[in-house]
């Protein structure tokens, strides 16, 4: 007894909605119109990093890079430019990579056999993609970004811990923890890391199919990765809020500045948490693997840039010149919203300087 | 439970706009309303109990539907804002007109549903139509008189809250001083005043300084039933923070902390996803809370921080499933629950189109299906049964075949009687108890 709601249903009465206020939309919009075209991503940040990052893991440098360059030199429409074309091609590359981990994950649940160290990489796997993927999602969801977030942090701290354990034996034979996961069984899997620096070029869909070696490795490469990938995506969110309107309600408004007690409001709970975070994210931790990053900090190479052109004096002087220097000033600030970020790790980074911060990550990588 | 009405929106543009997003009854129970992914808001009235038939109380029927939100499109953040609606909230009727709340990810709306049957007729002035009268014609008085119409429901959007929430708005909650409501985001709780649109005073805000050590987000939040200076918010990390709005401005500093202490045994590496709180309700009584997280539902007392009273599994047979259930993104989902008249049984949704009920006096619980077939219009439901282990019984499911597409992540449960509202996708089922039944 289905009653449709369009027919009015059964004994419905006769209803006159009064005309609704259309907020903010033009009069003439009306059915199909209605629907925004969905953009292939948000912004320019959403595609850079797309084209530029082919696979989780893959390049874990240049991801790092991207990740914060992307992040903050989003600003202008990037739907005419050609990268964006390019970035369709890798969505397909992402989905052919969702279907080799498809089959996994039922292996994951249904056998107990997987060894430890190659459930957690599967986990680590599908995160990662899903922290990537989501930057297509028209519609950011920052619950499950957290949360997934969340889970990469705790599998890298895990693995983080595992390598201090054996700081000598690093890879050889990663014992799963029976303590704390007393459902899976170890099935000694001994595990070589390969003698070459280049094992970070294997993909790691390939790796799964493949022999342990290669997926140990990964398991090494990946930290760094995960860290930037997880930063750039918070990091994200965060710069969606700084270019947000000035609201005109004082008191909810968001970028108030906060005093001190209010900025460390987290929990008790939560504090230790949050050291484990800001660790993870202050230092970049260069693991054995990548060995042309050892020593560097990704902090470092930032810092190498020179950034100072954009601050105060930042300047474009046919535009400053008809206007009193501290307008100017504030206008210059105003067109680099990142400036005002209130993230301390922030470079504002101009978007036409994006090539040559490529560039540099190339040196770097060495790609 | 016996099945009353289904109601099918229909399914016109295939984009899903007609899956429905939220039910809620209003304080009396006469009302229900739904919102739906597109926008619209569907209002539901009882019709009232036929002399005739006494134990066939009056059925829920369409009394309006209306459009609440449009899609809009945020060109500073290049961002679409949705139309769906995530939350509605019936304000206590006041006078003849009924009010409730809308919103959806930004913007939240007071409407006023009014009733009109009489309408006057014989104006000096004007004619039928409204039009003024040639002034040369009007040679006598007349006294207007109102003569009875087809009742009309008018909707009128009372005020707009908007530009107060730069996250995505989960949950709205009305004050019991009836003057104030408040609207949590992912990371900050507003106050508002029903009557001012142009200000709210934030209440939480859980945002550090630095997004990248963003750990936590407010999942859900709810004014205590009867103290108004009460409300509690949960998480994603599973705890619940009850705070106190007389102890300072900012409710930063919750003055309990409801929390459990993992249980080793179960540690996996979605033990933080599955903990998150999707949903928190207050008892009707104010002593207790139930939340519901993704694989449990619990029952919280407010003299308890430590442990929760009561825990019941909806659907523990998927813990051996979450891998898969991270992967196809359903670990995600944001069950309700629901408490009954009394707060003696508690209800919440389940995949496969099943809803779950626990009696927390016999610790009875039922699984029950919202399906078309099973549930023709006065047909009992019949408890359903997932079977885990080897030994099928007949009508038994197995947890392979679950359908996780068909979730019911939305329930409802009539203010005083043992009346259900059960949205599966784009279908709302009305369920009813039956006189005297077995369960309740």
């Amino acid at each position: 007894m289905g009653a449709g709601l369009a027919a009015g249903g059964r004994g419905a009465r006769s209803c006159s909605p009064r005309p609704l206020p259309r907020a903010g939309r033009g009069a003439a919009c009306g059915g199909e119109e209605l629907r925004w075209p969905r953009p292939g991503g948000g912004g320019a940040r959403l595609l850079l990093e797309g084209v530029r990052v082919p696979a989780p893991l893959r390049e874990p440098a240049r991801l790092a890079g991207e990740g914060r360059a992307a992040c903050e030199g989003a600003g202008g429409p990037a739907r005419s430019s050609p990268r964006f074309m390019l970035g369709r091609g890798l969505k397909r590359k992402l989905s052919d990579y969702e279907e080799n981990v498809a089959g996994l994950s039922s292996a994951f649940d249904s056998s107990r056999n997987l060894p430890y160290p190659l459930k957690r990489q599967l986990v680590l796997n599908m995160c990662l993609t899903k922290l990537q993927t989501y930057k297509m999602l028209v519609e950011p969801n920052l619950h499950r970004s957290v949360l997934i977030a969340n889970t990469v942090r705790q599998i890298q701290e895990e693995m983080r811990q595992e390598s201090s354990q054996q700081p000598i034996n690093v890879c050889n034979g990663i014992a799963p923890n029976p303590h704390s996961y007393p459902g899976i069984d170890s099935s000694g899997i001994s595990l070589h890391l390969p003698s070459g620096s280049n094992q970070q070029e294997s993909n790691c869909c390939n790796s799964w199919s493949s022999e342990g070696p290669i997926e140990n490795s990964l398991l090494m490469v990946s930290d760094d990765d995960m860290s930037s990938a997880i930063s750039s995506i918070l990091k994200d969110l965060d710069f969606m809020e700084d270019i947000s309107p000035p609201t005109s309600l004082v008191p909810a408004g968001d970028d108030e500045p906060k005093s001190p007690e209010n900025t460390c409001l987290k929990l008790e709970d939560d504090r230790q948490d949050l050291k484990g975070a800001e660790c993870v994210f202050g230092s970049f931790e260069i693991s054995n693997s990548t060995s042309y990053l050892k020593d560097l900090a990704i902090d470092d190479i930032f810092e190498d840039i020179d950034t100072s052109m954009y601050d105060s004096d930042f300047c474009s002087p046919p535009l400053m010149a008809p206007r009193p220097p501290s307008a100017a000033t504030e206008e210059t600030l105003k067109s680099f919203p990142s400036c005002n970020s209130s993230s301390a790790n922030n470079i504002p980074i101009c978007r036409t300087d994006l090539s040559e911060l490529d560039h540099i990550m190339e040196i770097l990588v060495g790609s | 439970m016996e099945g009353e009405s289904i109601y099918e929106v229909d399914s016109e543009d295939g984009v899903g706009a007609d899956i429905i997003s939220t039910v809620e009854f209003n304080h009396t129970g006469e009302l229900l309303a739904t919102g739906d992914k597109g926008g619209r808001v569907v209002i539901f009235q009882r019709e009232p109990e036929s002399k005739n038939e006494p134990y066939n109380q009056g059925e829920y029927n369409v009394y309006s539907t209306f459009q609440s939100h449009e899609p809009e499109f945020d060109y500073l953040k290049s961002l679409e804002i949705e139309e769906k609606i995530n939350k509605i909230k019936w304000l206590p009727q006041q006078n003849a007109a009924h009010s409730l709340l809308s919103t959806n990810d930004k913007t939240i709306k007071l409407w006023k549903v009014t009733e009109r049957d009489k309408r006057p007729e014989g104006y000096n002035l004007k004619d039928e139509e409204g039009k003024l009268k040639d002034l040369s014609t009007v040679t006598s008085l007349q006294v207007p008189v109102l003569k009875p119409m087809d009742l009309m429901v008018e909707v009128t959007p009372r005020r707009i809250f908007a530009n107060g929430h730069t996250y995505h708005v989960n949950s709205i909650s009305v004050n019991s001083d009836c003057e104030t409501y408040m609207s949590a985001d992912d990371l900050r709780i507003n106050l508002w005043h029903l009557a001012i649109t142009d200000r709210s005073f934030n209440i939480v805000d859980i945002k550090p300084a630095n997004m990248e050590d963003l750990t936590e987000v407010i999942t859900a939040s709810e004014f205590h039933p009867h103290h108004c200076n009460l409300f509690v918010y949960s998480s994603s990390k599973g705890s619940l923070r009850l705070c106190d709005m007389r102890a300072s401005a900012l409710c930063d500093k919750h003055s309990k902390l409801f929390e459990e202490p993992e249980d080793p045994s179960n540690r996996s590496f979605f033990s933080e996803i599955i903990s998150s709180v999707s949903d928190v309700k207050f008892s009707h009584s104010g002593r207790y809370m139930l939340t519901r997280d993704y694989l449990t539902v619990k029952v919280w007392d407010l003299n308890m921080e430590t442990k929760p009273i009561e825990t019941y599994q909806v659907h523990d047979y998927l813990r051996s499933k979450l891998c898969s259930l991270y992967e196809n993104d359903c670990i995600f989902d944001k069950f309700e629950c629901a408490w009954n008249g009394s707060d003696s049984v508690i209800m919440t949704g389940a995949y496969n189109n099943f809803f779950r009920m626990f009696d927390r006096n016999t610790k009875r619980d039922v699984t029950l299906e919202a399906s078309r077939e099973s549930s023709k219009p006065r047909a009992i439901l019949k408890p359903r049964r997932v079977c885990v282990g080897g030994k099928r019984r007949k009508d038994d499911i197995s947890v392979d075949s679950l359908d996780f597409t068909k979730k019911i992540l939305h329930t409802a449960w009539h203010p005083t009687e043992n009346i259900i509202a059960i949205a599966a996708t784009n279908n709302l089922y009305i369920f009813q108890d039956k006189v005297n039944s077995e369960m309740h």
